[in-house]
Parts: structure tokens; C-alpha cells; sequence
């Protein structure tokens, strides 16, 4: 994201601030929905999200770390949501992204059928979210660990660790 | 396996759709709810603020300052 566009949004565009949102709707929309139980508190932590940008952008100094502080936010919102509600996380049965197949064929539906919540539904909750920052391609390493407070060689290890995982479901056997 | 499980995730990542009217933006609401937010925030202020007016006129104004001073020596 330009600097340059942050600072217009900073200032009250309405255009720029549109142009953020348009820049980082997937991710934010993947990392909601891997947290959250339904798709209307998916709804609901993605409007308070963006109230809070709006509300806060005129008091962010550091530029630079523009991505990391919204999805920090994201994942607040998220949180207090699932506070809220006591709901703890997404969990197999009772998902949005419906159940996960059969044993047999797992792979060939992995392949064709099955979406990206589909597949990491099995993870816990800080897992998907590691794996949705992960495939975005947008976050760094450096940025992930900064956004989920885990020092960076743990991430890296649980990345691949998280990986095995589903490597170890899905494959034929 | 035809495919790494990276490649398939990558590639199953890139087909997510965000739903139509998730990221709608109304100004006006976010507007109203930070006018509210700062009414709030000016009220408690002004709370605090006569609270502690009310509390030191109503005590000796001089005998308060001047035992803070003394407090501040010591």
C-alpha cells in the first residue's frame, strides 16, 4: 500500500480510504472467517474493523507498519467477539465451512472440491490463522510474528509443523 | 499425489470470493458513532473535572494546595 494513499486516507478521503479497504478485503475476510463461528459475526468483526481504522487512521504515526495494525485490529474484534458470545473457536462439527470429507478420496477432493476454509478447518484456531497469513503471501515472517506475538523461529516451526498436519490427512495412503 | 500441498493451498487461497456487501462503508453511521464516542469522552472529562472543583470548594481550597506543597518538601 502507497504512503501516499494512507496519508489521503488520513486526511479524510473517502477514495483512499476505499482504495485500503479494496487492498486488504481478502485477507481480512480469510482471517475473520478461520476465527470466527458464523458469517454474521464474520459481518460484524469486519464492520467494527473498519469503524476502527476510520476511527483511529487520523492517530497512526508509523506508516510502515499499516497492514500489521489492521489485522491487529481485525483479530481484537475477533476476539472480543468470541468473548462475547463464549463461544470458543470455529469448531468441526458446528462450522461455517461445512464438514470435512470422507476418509477416502480426501486428496482428490482436497485438489478439486473442497475451499481453503474447507482444508484447514481440522486446525485450531491460532493454526488457521497462521496458515491464512502464511498463503496470502502478503505477510512476512517478521510481520507475522509481530501480529501474533510468537517469536519468529517458533512460527517458522510451527509452520512447517502445521503443514505436516495436513500433509499427514490428506495424503493417500 | 499430483500436487505439493503448498501449491494446492496457494492456489485455493487465491479462489477465495469475498462476499458481495461484507466491506460496506457507511460514513454517516461511522460518523454519528464518533460524535457519540467524543460527546462521552468530553462528559467524563467534565465530570472529573467538576468533581474535583466541587471537592475543593467545598474543603479549604488554600489548606488542600498548601498541604500538597508541604507533601512535595518532604
Amino acid at each position: 500500500m502507497e504512503e501516499n494513499v494512507i496519508n489521503l486516507a488520513k486526511k479524510g478521503n473517502e477514495d483512499a480510504f476505499e482504495n485500503i479497504v479494496e487492498e486488504y478485503k481478502t485477507e481480512m475476510y480469510s482471517i475473520a472467517t478461520v476465527r470466527l463461528k458464523n458469517m454474521a459475526d464474520v459481518e460484524d468483526a469486519i464492520q467494527e474493523t473498519l469503524f476502527d481504522i476510520y476511527k483511529n487512521l487520523w492517530y497512526l504515526k508509523r506508516v510502515a507498519g499499516f497492514k500489521s495494525w489492521i489485522i491487529k485490529i481485525l483479530i481484537n474484534n475477533c476476539n472480543d467477539i468470541i468473548r462475547q458470545k463464549k463461544e470458543s473457536v470455529l469448531s468441526f462439527e458446528d462450522s461455517v465451512v461445512n464438514t470435512l470429507p470422507d476418509k477416502e478420496n480426501e486428496y482428490l477432493k482436497l485438489e478439486g472440491e473442497q475451499n481453503f476454509f474447507e482444508i484447514i478447518n481440522f486446525l485450531n484456531e491460532e493454526e488457521k490463522t497462521i496458515m491464512t497469513m502464511r498463503y496470502s503471501q502478503d505477510f512476512s515472517i517478521n510481520e507475522m510474528s509481530k501480529i501474533l506475538n510468537i517469536r519468529e523461529g517458533t512460527l517458522r516451526m510451527r509452520i512447517s509443523r502445521i503443514k505436516e498436519k495436513i500433509r499427514n490427512r490428506y495424503e493417500d495412503k | 499425489m499430483s500436487k505439493d500441498i503448498d501449491t494446492i493451498l496457494e492456489e485455493k487461497y487465491k479462489q477465495i470470493k469475498v462476499p458481495h456487501g461484507i466491506f460496506h462503508i457507511d460514513y454517516s453511521e461511522y460518523n454519528k458513532r464518533i460524535l457519540f464516542f467524543r460527546i462521552i469522552l468530553i462528559g467524563i472529562v467534565v465530570a472529573i473535572i467538576m468533581t474535583i472543583l466541587l471537592y475543593l470548594a467545598e474543603n479549604n481550597l488554600q489548606e488542600e494546595i498548601s498541604m500538597l506543597i508541604s507533601a512535595f518538601k518532604i
